[in-house]
C-alpha cells in the first residue's frame, strides 16, 4: 500500500498528518518530508503526525521522521506522533530514537499536548 | 512439515525492485514457520541489508547486481545478499544509539538486521563481492 497523507489544520494551531500506508524508502517518503518541511516554511510548527494507518516502517522512514522532528525542533516549534504500532515502537526502540521522538497513545493526545505549547 | 526450497532472487541496484522480493521472503518465512512478529522483523532485516547492499555496496550502479539466497536448514534459517562492492566493517557504522549520531538521518538499517537476527556477519567474497551473511533460529512454540 503507497503512503498516503492526510491533513488537518485545527482552530488551535496544530497540524495533524494522518499518514497510511508505508513509510519506506521511495518517492513518496520524500514528498512527506517535503511537506512537513513546507508547514515548518508557513509558521505551522505545532505537528501531529498520526502513524496509526503506517503498517510498514523501515531505516529510511526512521531517518525522516528524525530529520522532521529536527527541521521542526529547530524552527521552535514541537512534533508528536501518535498511535504508533507496538513494532513500530520496538524499532524506535532498537535504533535508539525512541528518546528523540515524543509519542502519545492516540491522535487525542498528542493534539491536547501541543494544544498547550505557545 | 518440511522446509520450503531455497530461494534465490537477482536484483538490479535499484531499490524500487525491492518491494517484490520483499513479499517473496515474507510468503517464503512464512511457510517456514515463524510467527507473525519475527516475519516482520525478519522480512524488514532483509530489505535493509538489500538496500544497503544496492547503495553502499553498488552505489546504484546499473551495471552491478545484488543477490539474495533464503533457505532454512533444519530450524535455522540464512539469509546471504551478495553484492558487487567493497564490504564494510560493522564497526565503521556509527552506532546510532550515541548522542552524538541519533540525529543522522541514516545509519540504522545494518543496527535493526544485527538487532532481529541471531547472527549476522559480513565477509569479503572473490572478484570483487561483499557478502553478508544473517541467520535466525526457529523457536517453535
Amino acid at each position: 500500500m503507497p503512503l498516503d497523507v492526510e491533513r488537518s489544520d485545527l482552530d488551535s494551531g496544530v497540524v495533524v498528518l494522518s499518514l497510511s500506508g508505508r513509510l519506506t524508502m521511495g518517492n513518496q517518503l520524500q514528498h512527506f518530508e517535503w511537506t512537513v518541511t513546507d508547514l515548518v516554511k508557513e509558521q505551522k510548527n505545532k505537528i501531529v503526525l498520526d502513524l496509526s494507518g503506517v503498517d510498514h516502517l523501515d531505516s529510511s522512514g526512521i531517518g525522516v521522521l528524525v530529520n522532521c522532528n529536527a527541521v521542526v525542533r529547530n524552527a521552535g516549534g514541537h512534533l508528536r506522533l501518535a498511535g504508533v504500532a507496538d513494532r513500530v515502537q520496538a524499532l524506535f526502540k532498537m535504533t535508539g530514537v525512541n528518546d528523540l521522538l515524543k509519542t502519545d497513545a492516540t491522535r487525542e493526545d498528542a493534539i491536547s499536548a501541543l494544544s498547550g505549547n505557545s | 512439515m518440511g522446509s520450503p526450497p531455497e530461494l534465490r532472487r537477482t536484483l538490479e541496484s535499484n531499490p524500487d525492485t525491492v518491494d517484490e522480493v520483499e513479499e517473496a521472503v515474507l510468503r517464503y518465512v512464512a511457510e517456514a514457520g515463524f510467527g507473525d512478529t519475527e516475519q516482520y522483523f525478519i522480512t524488514l532485516a532483509a530489505r535493509e541489508v538489500l538496500i544497503n547492499a544496492m547503495k553502499h555496496g553498488n552505489c546504484y550502479d546499473a551495471s552491478k547486481q545484488v543477490s539474495l539466497r533464503v533457505a532454512m536448514d533444519g530450524e535455522v534459517l540464512t539469509i546471504e545478499v551478495t553484492d558487487e562492492g567493497e564490504g564494510f566493517q560493522v564497526a565503521d557504522i556509527p552506532d546510532p544509539h550515541l548522542t552524538e549520531n541519533r540525529n543522522r538521518p541514516s545509519g540504522r538499517g545494518v543496527m535493526i538486521a544485527r538487532t532481529v537476527m541471531d547472527e549476522f556477519s559480513v565477509e569479503k567474497g572473490p572478484a570483487g563481492r561483499s557478502l553478508v551473511r544473517m541467520a535466525k533460529r526457529l523457536r517453535r512454540e
